[in-house]
């Protein structure tokens, strides 16, 4: 089956057990503000300028038939509308700082992708994690490609905001090892504010999947003065011990390399002095999640 | 086992250790001439004898009359010169590059000395006169043909100006005998040789009376600072000069006479060859039955077992190798290569770890200087909690241990000609250099043979394209070759051509060793020597190999992928505008751009492109594996560059991968070129497995960086082991790791003064950061990080 992906990271350390591959899926419902993958966010053909690639020379400007492409303030910009994914600006663009963002890619390819990091995978207890993006957007391809994972023997893991039909989350069930699910903010107006949609589906889905059983992990992406507030996380803390005793959560330091990626599209990041968390008080947000009740 | 491994983990490091370890730090490091006095003493004295009588005597007159020092709270003592760190002048070897640089000493940009004026003058008014056309450099530089100078650079012949070193003695022999079992042995065989090798045997007595009174000599001197020395290190003087008058009179006994007696091997050898690189080898082995026996019989605590090896840990960071300023490039930051290698298979090929395998692991937990060069051995039955505590010392950062891979290792030697059971017994010498125990004379830095230049000149019609100069055959530039297959006949016939005058050289330079470079000490700890009454430099080892390095893979792989992608297959680019821009250092950045982006490269499991960095090494050996070296033996490859990738890519011009003229090659040996592998650290170590590892029994070397923030998560170590494991499995002879920000390297060149003792991993060896040469330092900035949140 085919589906859009963005990108494959190998020796992904912070998806999941062991060693992995992520395999991130093109697309996603929700438009969280602080969102560092931005160029997963839409569905469909999207090319982008690897700006710090890019050596100026123009190649791509006088290729360009539809004339889609400017220079403007000494950077490329792509005019979306006119471009008719030609692609043959990619092709002659000499340092590759043009890049087409979507691949359409075959199922069994990526199982065969995966499979090749079977030494590293098997001897580290790691596997495949699907990520996006929203995976549960493409829910079919999602699903196929589970199946097909585990079919190879591969352990899977899915990276999802649960921002999804239960349907959806019920067919996948019995091909996830482990779900790393995101709960970001509890406030429903919150949620609406920031991520652009309400989270009474995401909470209603985390009780199915406890119901179900299903071997669960929270993530808390810390967003500086978003997420990162001592009320919201231990609003989820209380949120999920009440759902259910002993199910762990993790916090994500916030990732300040994502306003580069927004250049890249031509676009602003809505925040650019945001920074990473310290150690020192990311172990005190840690501790909040940690924390019983 | 598992409480023990615990409970050695938990010993805390000591006041005694810490204030020796400073010291040692802070030691300003000088150049002395006392040796070379000495030695020019007992040359004029003995004039009338045979050189390797001279180098006797010169090495006894040192042990006898050197002077020594004890410092307060040492436990571990000997050094071969007063000052800690000294820069010992070795006339025998080689003093012209002293004549020209000696000045430059305190301020060149690598590895700097003072000197006092006094010494200067000496060096310049007694010195030079008397050794001029008498040192191995000065008869090597006669005896070597200008043609074959001419091709060094691709063929670059090394060990010109010291003796050879990376050799791993028999300790464990030593230890059974001492000094005073070996004079026994060395007599009785004298007694009953012929005339043709009594000499052999004299020249043995000689330095091995030189070692029995040395020992005595720190046995005399911890008595009178017992006596004269605070009241509190009393009894830390008496029992030095108590272990130092037993090693002189019979074997070690205890694991401290044992630690003693080892560590003044080291000092002696390095006291008759000033060479690099005299390697312990598997300690963790043969000092376990001396350690076991201190435990059991009570005699003393697993503490102080631990601060012995601490201390002696830091005596390894007391003698440094004064190079020139050409090779203080090539190897920088002052790797002296004092290998030990803990764990790894036994003979009978079950697995070797023990205590002591730990205790090592945690001197350097405790110390974490330069030296020694800790490796370890890993293989498929290593135990989980042994690995462990690998990758909780790797994550400390200072580059140690390096990973010896027993599953590649032993076939490659086995393929070399070692025996299964000497291959077994592995050790590591230097950096990375293959060697077996107490039996062989690798002479494992024969050579570097730069095969990125002598593409260069093939695509150039055999003219360089820096100089303008005629240095290799005319067989037509890029343009002239039709094919791909063209190409490739053209860069064999090359290749085989430098390398054929490099091999003349080689068999020059080693004859010169045997005259000028006898070296008796040394021949005393090397298995079958002492039987055949032969010299280690004459061919007297059971083994002797001569190790050539190969130099670089991944360029030459990236050059020719992109040559054949970009020219041949796609023709994107045509033969003459890449020449072009290969002739004036890239001047269309576009051009550049598209060999480096519109071509794959090394390091990114791509199996074409890496099959054409294979495909050489596999030339490149079966030329070499039709000559015999001059002791008799085989030639090796090593995959390695320590440092020199620096200096050798400052000779070549502009290359196809994207290189502009001078800059660095790729770093290690199989490393990928620096930022260009994008598929990740497993992608990385597949493309590697596709270079034949079993090809180079001289070693090879991988570098690979990783962020701290790797193993900040609870479970990071246990992902770090699976990398393990996963090199482990797919046969890589070698890796070691940088565990290191970018953000604190750049900070570190910044200021300096903040990062004193911030240690990384250059190449086979560790080396403080800041003493780095700035290209240096920009080049481990530029190496791939794999692990970070990005």
């Amino acid at each position: 089956m085919t589906g859009e992906i963005f990108d494959i990271k190998h020796f992904a350390v912070h998806d999941g057990p062991g060693i992995r591959t992520t395999i991130f899926l093109k697309g996603c419902p929700l438009r969280c503000v602080w969102c560092h993958n931005p160029e997963g966010m839409k569905p469909g053909r999207d090319l982008w300028v690897k700006q710090e690639a890019c050596i100026h020379c123009g190649t791509c400007i006088q290729t360009c038939r539809e004339q889609a492409l400017r220079m403007v303030e000494g950077e490329i910009a792509i005019d979306r509308g006119r471009c008719s994914f030609c692609d043959a600006c990619v092709e002659k663009c000499p340092s590759r700082a043009m890049k087409r963002i979507d691949r359409q890619v075959e199922t069994r390819d990526l199982v065969k992708l995966v499979t090749r990091e079977e030494i590293f995978t098997r001897l580290s207890g790691g596997g495949v994690t699907i990520s996006g993006g929203e995976p549960l957007y493409q829910p079919e391809f999602t699903l196929e490609l589970l199946k097909e994972m585990k079919a190879a023997w591969i352990p899977t893991c899915i990276e999802t905001s649960m921002f999804a039909p239960w349907e959806v989350l019920e067919s996948i069930l019995p091909y996830v090892d482990q779900f790393l699910v995101d709960i970001k903010l509890l406030d429903e107006e919150q949620h609406k504010k920031y991520t652009g949609v309400s989270n009474r589906q995401i909470l209603s889905n985390f009780r199915g999947l406890v119901e179900a059983g299903a071997p669960l992990l929270v993530r808390i992406p810390l967003i500086p003065g978003i997420t990162a507030t001592e009320e919201n996380l231990r609003g989820i803390r209380s949120f999920v011990s009440g759902t259910a005793p002993g199910i762990p959560i993790e916090v994500l330091n916030f990732n300040s390399f994502a306003g580069t990626k927004y250049r890249f599209l031509g676009d602003t990041y809505f925040d650019e002095e945001l920074r990473a968390f310290p150690a020192e008080k990311l172990s005190e947000l840690r501790k909040i999640v940690e924390e019983e009740g | 086992m598992k409480e023990l491994i615990e409970q050695i983990k938990q010993i805390s490091v000591t006041e005694r250790i810490q204030r020796l370890r400073r010291q040692t730090l802070e030691e300003p490091r000088y150049l002395t001439v006392e040796q070379a006095r000495l030695i020019t003493r007992a040359y004029r004295e003995h004039e009338g004898e045979s050189i390797p009588l001279k180098r006797a005597y010169a090495l006894r007159a040192s042990m006898e009359q050197l002077e020594i020092r004890i410092d307060e709270g040492e436990l571990i003592v000997g050094n071969r010169s007063k000052e800690s760190c000294g820069g010992v002048v070795f006339p025998e070897g080689g003093i012209k590059w002293l004549e020209r640089e000696i000045d430059d000493l305190e301020t060149r940009p690598q590895d700097r000395f003072l000197v006092r004026p006094e010494d200067r003058a000496y060096f310049f008014e007694e010195l030079v006169p008397f050794w001029e056309g008498k040192t191995l450099e000065d008869n090597i530089g006669k005896a070597l043909p200008e043609e074959i100078k001419a091709c060094e650079v691709v063929g670059k012949l090394n060990q010109k100006d010291h003796a050879q070193g990376h050799i791993c003695p028999n300790v464990k022999e030593w230890l059974a005998k001492g000094p005073a079992g070996l004079l026994a042995e060395a007599r009785e065989k004298k007694g009953r040789a012929d005339k043709e090798h009594q000499e052999y045997y004299f020249a043995t007595e000689l330095v091995l009376e030189g070692a029995v009174h040395f020992m005595l000599r720190y046995a005399e001197l911890a008595k009178e600072l017992a006596e004269k020395g605070p009241k509190t290190e009393q009894e830390n003087y008496l029992a030095i000069a108590q272990v130092c008058t037993h090693l002189a009179e019979r074997p070690a006994e205890t694991f401290r006479e044992a630690v003693q007696s080892m560590w003044f091997l080291i000092v002696l050898l390095q006291m008759e060859s000033n060479a690099s690189s005299f390697s312990p080898g598997r300690a963790d082995q043969y000092l376990y039955p001396y350690f076991r026996r201190d435990l059991d019989e009570g005699r003393a605590t697993l503490e102080e077992l631990q601060e012995l090896l601490d201390a002696v840990f830091i005596k390894f960071n007391q003698i440094v190798y004064m190079r020139n300023t050409d090779g203080a490039a090539f190897f920088a930051g002052f790797p002296i290569g004092f290998n030990i290698a803990v764990g790894g298979k036994r003979a009978d090929g079950s697995d070797g770890v023990n205590e002591l395998s730990h205790m090592f692991l945690h001197a350097e937990e405790h110390v974490q200087m330069r030296q020694p060069n800790l490796s370890a051995r890993v293989h498929k039955g290593s135990p989980d909690s042994y690995l462990k505590h690998v990758s909780e010392v790797i994550s400390l950062g200072t580059g140690m241990p390096q990973l010896f891979n027993d599953e590649a290792v032993v076939p490659a030697l086995e393929k070399a000609g070692y025996s299964h059971e000497d291959a077994l017994n592995y050790a590591i010498v230097g950096c990375v250099e293959l060697s077996t125990h107490g039996n062989a004379l690798g002479f494992s830095d024969a050579a570097m043979f730069n095969m990125v230049k002598a593409l260069e000149l093939t695509l150039n019609d055999g003219v360089c394209m820096q100089s303008g100069r005629q240095l290799g055959l005319r067989l037509g530039t890029l343009e002239d070759f039709g094919t791909f297959q063209e190409l490739e006949d053209a860069y064999q016939k090359q290749m085989y051509y430098f390398m054929e005058q490099m091999e003349k050289g080689l068999l020059i330079i080693e004859e010169m060793h045997k005259k000028y470079m006898p070296s008796a000490m040394l021949s005393s700890v090397v298995d079958s020597c002492m039987e055949k009454g032969m010299d280690v430099t004459a061919g007297g080892a059971v083994y002797n190999k001569s190790g050539i390095q190969l130099i670089q893979v991944a360029n030459v792989a990236d050059s020719m992928a992109a040559l054949k992608e970009l020219i041949y297959d796609k023709k994107e680019l045509t033969a003459g505008e890449l020449l072009k821009q290969l002739r004036e250092n890239y001047p269309d950045e576009r051009i550049r751009q598209m060999v480096l982006t519109h071509a794959p490269k090394y390091g990114n499991d791509v199996d074409w492109v890496d099959e054409l960095g294979e495909k050489w090494v596999e030339r490149f050996k079966e030329r070499l594996d039709t000559w015999t070296n001059y002791r008799g033996g085989n030639y090796t490859i090593g995959l390695y560059t320590v440092s020199a990738h620096v200096p050798m890519g400052l000779k070549v011009a502009a290359t196809p991968d994207g290189r502009r003229s001078g800059e660095p090659l790729a770093d290690g040996g199989l490393s990928a070129v620096y930022g260009r592998d994008r598929k990740g650290p497993t992608a990385l170590l597949r493309s590697v497995s596709r270079i034949d590892s079993s090809n180079a029994a001289n070693g090879t070397l991988l570098n690979m960086k990783f962020a701290p923030q790797l193993f900040e998560d609870a479970d990071g170590v246990e992902k770090f082991c699976g990398i393990i494991r996963g090199f482990v499995e797919l046969k890589i002879n070698h890796v070691q790791f940088n565990v290191v920000n970018k953000q604190d390297l750049i900070a570190a060149k910044k200021n300096p003064e903040n990062y004193r003792h911030l240690l990384v991993r250059v190449a086979g060896y560790t080396a403080n950061y800041v003493d780095l040469a700035e290209k240096l330092q920009d080049e481990i900035i530029a190496r791939t990080e794999y692990g970070g949140n990005a």
